[in-house]
């Protein structure tokens, strides 16, 4: 009996750490792809921009584009994670340009976009509990500076 | 003696766990190692408006290297063709994007598979980073 329990006990422990390491590299394989689509898709917005404004000396970024651009990458980001109901992936676009007067700031224009992404526990193991990842991007078109 | 028996028929068992927790560091590592390469070469994609010869090459030498499987073993299906930067977003998705997928073959997913009657062809897999990137590219 004593050598059972001794092996239940070796066993549950191996099966929380193997647990416990797929789930763990599944997370940062996870941050890895968010982090690569947040990235792309700042680059990709900051991209569009009002060529009549950028005639003017100002760059102002198309944003209507720039969310269409991000919406794709979001809904094939989603096809790619295979999400089930309730969980979800939506992303925040936030710009800062000629609108915002970065001439007068003396900064560059940039672009932020932040991923959220809302899932079903990432862990198995009960006692933890990951149920969003949020990976964040900024874009920043530092060649443009003032006067541009 | 009776305890010796017992140890013998669990110590197979314990060892399997210890193997497979190095071999899902081994995999993991590949496959980390495999993004990165592969968002290397898209930003060197995005510049020259595609997967050129020449970055598809690169990309095969180093995944290989890295991760010491043969070239035909690796598995890419991206844009060759040219994209330019254009200032509005195709909701075709054909103009002024890149796409690319990159396949590679995971020898072995699960240790001591044979002892748990896993086939060696079962215990395969295939691991596929896949993607899609605005072109910076003007033209010439």
């Amino acid at each position: 009996m004593k050598v059972f329990i001794v092996f239940i006990a070796l066993l549950v422990a191996n099966m929380t750490f193997i647990s416990y390491q797929g789930d763990l590299n599944r997370y940062i394989r996870l941050q890895g792809f968010l982090k690569a689509v947040a990235e792309e898709a700042a680059a990709g917005a900051a991209l569009y921009y009002d060529e009549t404004a950028y005639s003017h000396g100002v760059m102002i970024i198309n944003r209507e584009e720039g969310e269409k651009y991000i919406e794709y990458l979001v809904s094939e980001a989603g096809r790619k994670l295979s999400l089930k109901e309730g969980e979800s992936l939506s992303a925040e676009l936030e710009v800062f340009d000629g609108r915002d007067g970065t001439a007068v700031q003396g900064v560059s224009p940039w672009v932020t976009v932040t991923l959220h992404l809302n899932v079903s526990d990432l862990f198995r193991l009960p006692f933890l509990l990951k149920e969003q990842v949020i990976r964040s991007s900024k874009y920043e078109l530092a060649d443009c500076k003032p006067g541009c | 003696m009776k305890q010796l028996i017992v140890l013998t028929a669990i110590l197979p068992l314990m060892l399997i766990f210890i193997a497979q927790i190095t071999l899902e560091q081994k995999n993991n590592a590949a496959i980390s190692m495999l993004q990165q390469q592969v968002y290397t070469a898209k930003e060197q994609a995005k510049q020259e408006g595609c997967f050129t010869e020449d970055i598809i090459n690169r990309l095969k030498t180093d995944i290989s290297t890295n991760l010491g499987i043969s070239k035909s073993e690796i598995l890419i299906t991206a844009t060759e063709v040219p994209q330019y930067r254009i200032n509005y977003f195709d909701s075709s998705s054909e103009r002024g994007l890149i796409h690319y997928s990159v396949s590679v073959p995971i020898e072995k997913i699960m240790a001591g598979g044979s002892l748990i009657g896993i086939s060696a062809a079962d215990n395969k897999g295939v691991y596929t980073v896949e993607g899609t990137a605005a072109s910076e590219k003007v033209p010439d």
